[in-house]
């Protein structure tokens, strides 16, 4: 069987082949692992790779939002490392958003808790357009640059998600 | 002693306080609201009743619907835990008159001490140090801006009924400043309800140590030593330790005694917190009071050996405390870390989601007080923190070490906490040298990345035998999107409106 799993924007392949009992070769690249289950629980796994103890943790997600489908990995020798590796979906990459800067989305998930301008409004550059709140903390959207609000997605009292688009600033 | 109690609260307080009440062997009863059914602290308890919708106004801070559960299911008594209503002088009043018993001080001395600056003044004329300010409810615009100008700036606006670093907000510049205090008004409006701020001269590089009280109702009053809370990001502490690094025992001692002058002065009564903020030169000035049991609680436990949570339930219920100052000393060294679900590198923004799954550290002197596991959610209503991890060790770098050792033991799936960050404070070599000033993370963590990673083989072997044995399942439930594996016959994953002590 061949899986294949997106790690910060880089994919990877690895073939995976039962041998009985418990044991299996995996083929990453040009690299042969001979993978041997000592334990599966719950969850938790306990392999020898290449003769090599592992202690490891795993589960799935599905986000509602993207739809993607992440598998979690914990390594858990000397100390954790944990690693998120998504599966290869059709075409629901999601867009990076970055906060700060001249992005109009919501940099946190949170509540919508003032709209300080209207459509239409011309706004200069720095002008708060609107205040999210999450957790009690207040985040203020500013206009990246001066211009007119072409389009006002959200109104007061909405619940966004991080990511989402609030507002659209065109330029002057 | 009481035989039920009701505590107004959730997350991982609330789980401290129910397992120290059935260590009494008192019953608890839990409230929830639409956004914390199932949640752990309901889980523990032995009933949960449900007051209301998803955001504080709606439940936690609804004291008359938590008035009315406790009436209803026959409590004595309710702890308020922290945050909430723990420091509303009206609800404590009102819990009283409904015949209930408070756990906590008195209505009358949560409200002077509520207000910051009726505090300021009733410990200037006790004669314990405060920091230089300036309050006044009829306060125009260019009074504030007058009075910034005495003090010197930089200031401090904060929100006088506030906590928890809400409504805090540092001017450097005057030009700063109106813009500042409308901003700290909102969030002080919205998360305590009450607007009013004041200025504050703002001690630069200051420390913040805190001292824990206990009185009982025969008027005595004992301190239980210092906390060092220096280490914050947006004025919210998240490592906490005592003894500090910083105080020589002078310094302590006076402090000491100026705790216990600050608890007498308002005949406080049960676990308060006097917090003092420490300048450069080791003079030390009264900030303010807190009139309930306190966030860092656990390490004053471990040095001191009193259960704190214990001994506001005994106190409560009208006994003596059981020791004198006399008998209280502090031994080894204890470290807090509160470990939240957000992004240290980018703003510390909180992350949401569910927590697929956790593995706590475990061993002697290493505590975790957690609020959120395997199955749980975080969601936008309320503070972000998963868990607090405690660790106690007989000195410093012993702790440090042990600290560090638990940081990199602690699995979480499914969200991004602020675990390496943590550990990464904790090793850098000005904490080690006992440097913590409120200034510590800007100074020495910001900006900050987490270690560049490269996918190991190891990690794509799991997941693919993940992905190769383990069945998949539905997910829980549409909001949470998660999938407990192996775990088919948990009552955690069941979909359905299970709840505890609810008949179905």
């Amino acid at each position: 069987m061949e899986y294949r799993y997106q790690h910060e924007d880089q994919e990877h392949r690895i073939q995976l082949d039962p041998n009985g009992n418990g044991n299996y070769t995996a083929l990453i690249g040009d690299k042969t692992y001979q993978v041997e289950i000592k334990r599966l629980q719950s969850g938790y796994m306990m392999l020898m790779i290449n003769g090599k103890r592992l202690h490891a943790y795993t589960t799935t997600s599905r986000s509602p939002q993207t739809g993607i489908q992440k598998r979690h990995v914990a390594l858990v020798d000397r100390e954790a490392s944990i690693f998120e590796l998504a599966k290869p979906q059709a075409n629901t990459r999601r867009k990076s958003t970055r906060a700060g800067g001249g992005n109009l989305t919501a940099q946190m998930p949170g509540q919508v808790t003032q709209v300080l301008v209207t459509e239409g409004e011309i706004v200069k550059q720095g002008q708060p357009l609107l205040l999210l709140e999450a957790m009690k903390m207040e985040i203020r959207l500013t206009a990246p640059h001066g211009g007119r609000v072409t389009r006002l997605l959200v109104k007061q009292g909405a619940t966004v998600e991080r990511g989402q688009q609030l507002v659209e600033v065109g330029s002057e | 002693m009481f035989n039920k109690i009701l505590i107004a609260n959730r997350g991982e307080i609330a789980a401290r306080i129910t397992r120290a009440c059935h260590e009494l062997g008192i019953y608890v009863v839990a409230v929830f609201s639409d956004a914390d059914a199932n949640a752990l602290h309901t889980r523990l308890a032995d009933e949960a009743v449900h007051i209301g919708g998803p955001t504080p106004a709606d439940s936690y801070l609804r004291g008359d619907r938590l008035i009315a559960a406790a009436l209803e299911t026959g409590c004595e008594a309710i702890h308020p835990g922290f945050g909430f209503l723990s420091e509303s002088p009206e609800f404590a009043q009102a819990v009283t008159e409904a015949g209930l018993i408070f756990i906590g001080p008195s209505a009358d001395t949560i409200r002077q001490m509520g207000v910051k600056t009726e505090a300021r003044s009733i410990m200037q004329a006790a004669g314990v140090p405060v920091v230089p300010g300036f309050q006044s409810d009829h306060a125009s615009d260019v009074d504030f801006q007058n009075a910034a100008d005495q003090i010197g700036y930089p200031v401090m606006v904060k929100a006088a009924g506030g906590g928890g670093g809400k409504g805090i907000r540092i001017v450097h510049h005057r030009a700063e400043l109106l813009d500042s205090i409308a901003a700290a008004r909102r969030e002080a409006q919205n998360a305590f309800g009450d607007s009013t701020v004041f200025l504050e001269k703002y001690i630069d590089r200051g420390r913040h140590i805190e001292f824990q009280v206990l009185a009982d109702k025969f008027g005595n009053t004992v301190h239980l030593f210092e906390r060092e809370c220096s280490i914050q990001r947006r004025h919210q502490k998240i490592i906490e330790e005592t003894p500090s690094p910083f105080l020589n025992e002078p310094t302590r001692q006076a402090m000491g005694q100026a705790a216990v002058a600050a608890a007498q002065a308002v005949h406080y009564v049960n676990a308060g917190t006097v917090e003092f903020i420490v300048a450069e030169t080791g003079e030390f000035y009264f900030l303010e009071m807190n009139t309930r049991l306190q966030v860092e609680h656990p390490i004053t436990e471990w040095v001191t050996g009193v259960d704190i949570v214990n001994a506001q339930i005994q106190i409560a219920a009208g006994e003596r405390l059981p020791f004198t100052q006399a008998d209280l000393s502090q031994r080894g060294h204890a470290i807090e870390c509160r470990v939240y679900a957000e992004d240290p590198a980018n703003n510390f923004l909180p992350a949401i989601g569910p927590v697929l799954r956790t593995i706590e550290p475990a061993g002697p002197g290493v505590r975790v007080d957690a609020g959120v596991v395997s199955g749980d959610e975080v969601t936008i209503y309320y503070d972000p923190m998963i868990a607090k991890l405690i660790v106690y060790a007989e000195s410093r770098p012993d702790a440090i070490r042990k600290m560090d050792w638990a940081l990199a033991q602690y699995v979480i799936l499914g969200l991004t906490t602020n675990l390496q960050f943590l550990r990464d404070v904790i090793l850098h070599p000005a904490f080690v040298m006992g440097e913590t000033t409120t200034h510590f993370i800007d100074e020495f963590l910001t900006p900050w990345q987490p270690p560049q990673t490269i996918l190991p083989d190891e990690a794509l072997i799991v997941a693919a035998l993940g992905d190769l044995l383990i069945p998949a399942g539905q997910p829980t439930t549409p909001s949470s999107g998660e999938n407990m594996e192996g775990d088919v016959y948990s009552p955690w994953s069941r979909a359905d409106g299970f709840r505890m002590g609810q008949r179905v």
